[in-house]
């Protein structure tokens, strides 16, 4: 679907397209005035959520009691590596961290455990939940230095044409350049680069959302097309001063691929809704509501890739060196933080559920919500990024079953991203890099554990049951 | 579980640990051989240099030698993008500082991404993401509506003239005006472009706030770019019209001499966070930037100048992570009838104040930067913290407690945990004041170690007793034999910095558990390589840490680093050999900043091959 600016603008004065009315929730205090679509087919989204310093396990996984014990069957036949039980059967809170605030959404989302990531060294990552990559220096840079929402920024199959924002990348409260950073990562001139992410829903919002609208809009959009085009010559004239060396060259050529960027997404598809209002920010839960909220709306709207850091701990204050210190040395108050960042994940997951999509069915119900964490023992010790903690929520428009607690002890880590990529609708030409068969680091200690899964075909495959 | 924080604490601000290209002798050193048993004890006691005594290191080889002085400057970045501070302050410089703060500027700016926190000379990235490049578009049109839309503004900005906007009043702005923003002039055929933008944009406002944002986003605005020095000529054309046919000076050995443009903004970016001023361009027009000698006399202006506080403030940010302080832990806090809320902000601002009350006020060199036990406490909280009097204006107050230098003072002792870290304290030291790697632990060892002890209740224990258990067996010295020297005599104060003659140790409620004396003395300081110092407490510390090597090796690295915003490599090592010496001979703290800012290195580059 193409919308321009004027042609929308009619629509949302009445000239021909019907309003879609938004759930009035207590919660979401800004107001999306949404097009209904003419074209009915749903176009999965993307949500990668991620949290840092790990979790123990008797915070994480549900009690052992509710262990998935039936093995899967599919064609007749018992699936290797695999056990399966409805989450269903776990009475009360699932665990510590997966509070009640996933009760609403229970039914809708996968908890996945078992999934093992090869490494050899311990050091925090900046890209293992979101590359399936460790780096080889206690410096967070992946070897690897993909991560799926980057992917799917470039993806022709996601974006056929531009919009202007791709991806919607949120560490609120957080300067993204610090720490773990957004966790998204792409290669530039065959080198790692991190990419940035919002701070604040303000400045995501007039990203989004700003200056979208109306004939200012169009003047605007002419004023900087106009104007990159002419930058764009100054940038060629200095690139091509031969006093600069090859990196200077790649570096300054790079800026003119991303000024085309620039121009191609101001004239793609603008969102079709009109800016939100965010409600008054007080304390850390009011600016992740308004994140969140953010990132429903972008979705609703023509975003279809969220990467959200929740880097909070708690209501009020941050301090990342004390919660990294508790997540060694106070245990009990390191499960409070992550339960703090899941229910907010579990918030937006509800959300999303009540947001109706063009066909009818949730957002939540067209969408695969991922979330992951960059450790899984938080003492990063003889269990280091073994057994990760995965949640995948949402149904991909049918594509991927829920409401299961899955165990696939055995299996790599790195195929749930070869499960988002094909409930996307991406082949392994769209989503390989590097000359890699796969997606993310396949070297590590004791590849014997894992001979069944590193074989090129196996690497290419999505997790049985959890996509249909 | 202690052990296993403490140790990894390094790896989760991960880019501070070891660059990626460490000069050779900066390698961990290997572990030192045990001494026989027979000469551990009185001998040492009765034959070791005090703290106080000039350590032998102290006429130790340099950490930087000079052994390849034709590869000096050659690491410098032809392009170095701005980082969003530096384009804004430069914004500010040009255009004004009201125009920046303007909500419409500043809402733009906002979706420029901002740098680390944390320590930007490691985890600075040159490249630029697609938000940078939309962020900076988005400002520089921001900036040109509000200047162009406001006679008064266009006035201060294109001149006099402006108040009617004509081709006349661009072609002498862009003459003249325009290198303020571009840091140099334009020749001929660019300006030709510039004027058709005016022209074709129709002329008058229209065309005015086109060319402004274009200036605004020019790569010359946007970059650091180093360029080399120009020959000219005169020639005539057939109707007898001179013009000037210039060319680049040949490179020699590699590298190619700058010309006056690139030093005066290496030097006004170094020195004050944005671009150069106008007697700074002005000096570079005239060619009066060739040499050390020349540009100094404007670097030492540009160092009385607010700006070059602010990047100071900047500089030991990174050195010291200052911006990442730990809370303190809350319960504790009420116990103590302290409140704990910004205090680490507080803090921070404490040892800002001291610190460039010293470098830049005082002419301190290194050692004085480190012993001094004066200090700025504003509220009557951080004055109880130091026992002290509150700081009313200027001038420090007198710190009686032992409190002295960049490390014994609140922020850096401050702590979010119920107890002190002597491990914590030892890495900080070891990573920043003195510029050494340190290996990240095996996490399976340290949990084997920390299993081996579930039957000991550290409560019980005083924090240095804890830490002498966890960290006893050999596998773990090799290691910590660098860092719990470094801690152990800092358990002279608690976990807000404060003097302390006993431990308590602190239930989670806040209820005091048990108390323990102290012990604060350490038998190795172990500071450089070898060093056999003896410690008695925090005092004799910092006067050892104050008369190693490693500390003003370490002092020029940050200086220099943080000017080129990244991490030192072997082509440093001329430029750091000579201030690393000047540091050692006594040269005030500011003299070796303008020489990190100001040296051979900012006259050449690496040509392309």
């Amino acid at each position: 679907m193409r919308v321009d600016v004027r042609s929308r603008r009619m629509f949302l004065q009445g000239a021909g397209g019907v309003l879609l009315a938004m759930p009035s929730l207590p919660s979401l205090l800004w107001k999306v005035d949404r097009v209904r679509a003419s074209d009915t087919t749903p176009q999965t989204r993307y949500v990668q959520w991620v949290v840092n310093n790990g979790h123990y396990d008797e915070h994480f996984w549900p009690d052992n009691r509710y262990a998935p014990t039936e093995p899967v069957v599919i064609d007749g036949a018992p699936v290797a590596h695999l056990k399966a039980r409805p989450l269903s059967d776990i009475p009360g809170e699932m665990s510590i961290i997966l509070s009640a605030a996933f009760e609403p959404v229970r039914a809708k989302i996968n908890v996945i455990r078992g999934l093992d990531m090869m490494s050899s060294l311990w050091y925090h990552n900046s890209c293992v939940p979101t590359c399936a990559s460790w780096p080889r220096k206690d410096n967070h840079i992946p070897f690897f230095a993909h991560s799926v929402d980057s992917i799917l920024e470039g993806s022709a199959k996601i974006y056929p044409t531009p919009v202007r924002t791709p991806v919607l990348r949120l560490t609120p409260g957080v300067r993204s350049a610090s720490w773990w950073g957004s966790f998204c990562w792409t290669t530039e001139n065959d080198k790692p680069l991190r990419l940035p992410a919002y701070e604040t829903p303000e400045a995501a919002a007039q990203a989004l959302f700003g200056n979208t609208q109306g004939d200012a809009a169009l003047a605007a959009q002419a004023r900087t097309t106009r104007l990159v085009d002419e930058v764009v010559e100054d940038y060629r004239h200095v690139a091509n001063l031969s006093a600069l060396g090859t990196s200077d060259r790649q570096l300054l050529s790079h800026y003119i691929d991303l000024l085309a960027d620039v121009q191609r997404r101001s004239k793609g598809d603008a969102p079709a809704c009109s800016t939100p209002t965010l409600q008054e920010q007080t304390d850390n839960d009011s600016l992740h509501q308004n994140s969140c909220d953010l990132a429903v709306a972008a979705m609703l709207c023509g975003t279809r890739v969220v990467a959200y850091h929740c880097y909070h701990g708690l209501s009020e204050g941050y301090d990342e060196k004390t919660i990294h210190v508790w997540s060694h040395d106070e245990i009990d108050k390191h499960a409070q933080t992550q339960r703090y960042r899941y229910a907010h994940f579990a918030r937006l997951l509800h959300t999303m559920d009540q947001m109706p999509d063009v066909d009818g069915k949730s957002l939540l119900d067209n969408s695969v919500a991922y979330v992951g964490n960059e450790l899984s023992d938080p003492t990063h010790a003889k269990s280091h990024l073994q057994n990760m903690g995965v949640i995948v929520a949402g149904g991909a428009a049918g594509k991927l079953s829920t409401g299961n607690y899955l165990d696939y002890t055995g299996r790599l880590f790195n195929n749930v991203f070869i499960t988002i990529f094909h409930a996307l609708g991406l082949a392994p030409e769209d989503y390989q890099r590097n000359g890699v068969i796969g997606f993310g680091d396949y070297e590590g200690k004791k590849p014997e554990r894992y001979t069944t899964y590193l074989t090129n075909a196996e690497r290419q495959k999505p997790l049985p049951y959890l996509f249909r | 579980m202690l052990s296993a924080a403490l140790s990894c604490q390094g790896q989760i601000s991960a880019p501070d640990g070891a660059p990626s290209h460490r000069l050779e002798h900066e390698q961990e050193a290997a572990p030192a051989q045990p001494e026989p048993a027979a000469w551990s004890g009185v001998w040492r006691r009765k034959h070791k240099p005090t703290a106080e005594q000039p350590a032998p290191q102290q006429t130790a080889a340099q950490r930087f030698v000079c052994s390849v002085p034709e590869l000096r400057g050659t690491a410098q970045r032809g392009a170095r993008r701005l980082t969003r501070d530096e384009y804004l302050q430069s914004a500010s410089a040009t255009l004004g500082a009201d125009v920046v703060a303007l909500p419409a500027v500043q809402q733009a700016a906002a979706q420029i991404p901002g740098e680390t926190v944390g320590d930007i000379t490691q985890e600075f990235q040159n490249e630029h993401a697609y938000d940078h490049v939309f962020g900076l578009l988005a400002t520089a049109q921001a900036l040109a509506k509000a200047v162009v839309s406001d006679p008064a503004l266009r006035v201060r900005v294109f001149g006099a003239c402006a108040k009617a906007v004509d081709q006349g009043c661009v072609e002498t702005y862009l003459a003249a005006g325009a290198k303020r923003i571009l840091k140099r002039p334009l020749n001929d055929a660019r300006r030709a472009q510039l004027l058709r933008t005016f022209s074709d944009a129709g002329n008058g406002e229209q065309g005015l706030e086109l060319l402004l944002s274009r200036l605004l986003q020019a790569p010359e605005a946007v970059f650091h770019l180093a360029l080399p020095k120009q020959q000219c000529v005169t020639a005539a054309d057939s109707g007898g019209k001179e013009f000037q046919v210039c060319q680049d000076e040949p490179a020699h050995d590699g590298s190619f001499a700058v010309d006056a443009w690139t030093v005066a903004a290496r030097i006004a970016y170094a020195l004050t966070g944005h671009g150069p001023d106008d007697a700074l361009l002005t000096a570079a027009e005239r060619g009066e930037l060739g040499s050390v000698e020349d540009a100094r006399a404007h670097a030492v202006r540009l160092m009385a100048s607010p700006a070059a506080r602010i990047q100071l403030e900047a500089m030991l940010d990174a050195w010291l992570d200052l911006q990442r302080l730990p809370t303190p832990n809350p319960a504790v806090a009420s116990s103590l009838g302290i409140d704990p809320s910004e205090l680490a902000t507080e803090a921070r601002r404490e040892l800002l104040d001291f610190a460039v009350y010293e470098i830049l006020d005082r002419n301190a060199d290194a050692h004085t930067l480190m012993t001094d036990a004066v200090g700025f406490p504003r509220s009557e909280r951080m004055a109880k913290l130091y026992g002290s009097e509150i700081a009313s204006g200027d001038e420090p107050v007198a710190l009686p407690h032992g409190h002295q230098g960049l490390l014994v003072r609140v922020a850096p002792l401050l702590s979010g945990q119920l107890r002190t870290s002597p491990i914590l304290r030892g890495v900080y030291v070891r990573k920043r004041l003195l510029c050494d790697a340190l290996a990240s632990p095996d996490f399976t060892a340290v949990q084997a170690r920390t299993e081996g002890l579930t039957h000991v209740d550290p409560k019980r224990l005083s924090a240095r007793q804890f830490t002498e258990q966890l960290t006893a067996p050999t596998e773990c010295m090799s290691c910590h034999t660098r860092i719990n020297p470094l801690g152990f005599p800092l358990e002279g104060y608690d976990g807000f910095g404060a003097a302390r003659d006993v431990e308590i140790t602190w239930n989670a409620d806040g209820s005091q558990r048990a108390q323990h004396a102290l012990d604060t003395h350490v038998q190795e300081a172990n500071i450089d390589e070898g060093d056999t110092r003896e410690v008695a407490d925090a005092s004799e510390l910092v006067q050892a840490i104050a008369n190693s090597t490693k500390y003003s090796a370490c002092l020029a690295e940050r200086l220099y680093t943080h000017a080129q915003l990244r991490p030192v490599v072997a082509e440093d090592a001329c430029a750091l050999s000579e201030i690393e010496a000047a540091l050692r001979d006594g040269a005030s703290v500011k003299d070796a900043w303008l020489q990190a800012v100001l040296n051979a290195d900012t006259f050449v580059q690496r040509a392309p091959p």
